[in-house]
């Protein structure tokens, strides 16, 4: 069964403006996750970036974590509120756009990986707070090129268009299905970092953190060539 | 001598119009053998989706252009007719995990 599919089946039998309509728009979040090809490509950027942080002052990837996941969630829910914009979103030029910036973040994370851990401290300070607002913002920009199709469907078989407070709300409900698998592995990520205590480990997660957001800023590069 | 080069001349172009003319015949076969075809596709989530769908459309043989519209939930595709057919397309596009509908044929 497709996403589409299930929409159209389930939104048509559940009467709208409901806990179950709701209960369905979550659903759906969890499942766009599961099948977009960008969730496994940006778990392991996101565990990444958590690990990265966690490693450099406790608990600092929780936030991390937290950020990415409200970055996805807001974004979702001021797209549901203007939803018949939404189709500007997923114009193929648009996609380059969002590719190639996805790219780029993700190979600027990386460069943080590796030279993080050989800043003083006073830089590192510098670098704490733009952590977690740029983990926000990836989270922002990564949900607008990944999670508009399946909203835009959601939002057009529930006819929520003509009520921006339904709207609202199941973008709401989508958000937080689609941000939850994102928030667990960052999360998850955390608690593994925490216990490498010895600093040998430390360098070993900062390196693989590493390679993996170049890894991952190649397949955005790539996503972006495909489209060009 | 002057007969020599007449003669040449003649002979050059007795060969050169049919030439063209049997080129030109290949390109409006070629011409009339390219077809577009419009396929809904189902299961789209993404740009990453959009750029796998095109990326290996394009790679295939007889397909000269591809536009995926995440919005429609469908690909428009050129091909030529007789180095594949819109099965093909839709094979293809099934085998990355996506459900195809009907193709229908389009005047570009």
């Amino acid at each position: 069964m497709t996403v589409d599919s299930f929409l159209q089946a389930a939104v048509s039998t559940v009467p709208q403006g409901t806990v179950w309509s709701y209960g369905i728009a979550l659903v759906a979040g969890i499942m766009a996750s599961a099948v977009c090809p960008c969730t496994l490509p940006m778990g392991l950027g996101m565990a990444s970036v958590v690990g990265s942080y966690e490693t450099q002052k406790r608990r600092s990837g929780m936030a991390v974590a937290l950020a990415f996941f409200f970055g996805i969630v807001i974004n979702l829910t001021v797209l549901g509120t203007i939803a018949g914009k939404l189709g500007e979103l997923l114009t193929e030029a648009f996609g380059q756009y969002w590719a190639i910036g996805m790219a780029l973040i993700s190979f600027a994370a990386a460069a943080f990986a590796f030279l993080g851990p050989r800043l003083k401290t006073p830089q590192l300070e510098n670098f704490r707070r733009p952590g977690v607002i740029g983990s926000f913002i990836y989270g922002f920009i990564f949900s607008l090129g990944t999670s508009v199709a399946p909203l835009f469907l959601l939002l057009t078989v529930a006819a929520a268009q003509r009520s921006v407070e339904t709207g609202f709300i199941i973008a709401v409900f989508f958000g937080i299905g689609r941000g939850v698998p994102f928030l667990l592995i960052g999360l998850f990520a955390g608690l593994i970092t925490k216990f490498a205590e010895l600093s040998v480990w430390r360098r070993t997660i900062q390196a693989l953190s590493g390679v993996s957001l170049l890894i991952v800023g190649g397949y955005y590069f790539n996503v972006y060539l495909s489209l060009t | 001598m002057n007969k020599l080069i007449t003669f040449g001349l003649f002979f050059t172009l007795s060969l050169a119009i049919p030439l063209t003319n049997l080129h030109a015949q290949q390109s409006s076969a070629s011409i009339s053998n390219v077809k577009t075809v419009i396929l809904p596709i189902e299961g789209m989530t993404c740009v990453s989706c959009v750029s796998g769908i095109k990326k290996s459309l394009k790679n295939m043989l007889g397909v000269t252009s591809v536009a995926v519209d995440l919005k429609g939930r469908n690909a428009k595709v050129t091909y030529i007719d007789g180095l594949t057919s819109p099965e093909a397309i839709s094979k293809k596009i099934s085998e990355l995990g996506y459900k195809v509908g009907k193709p229908v044929e389009t005047s570009k």
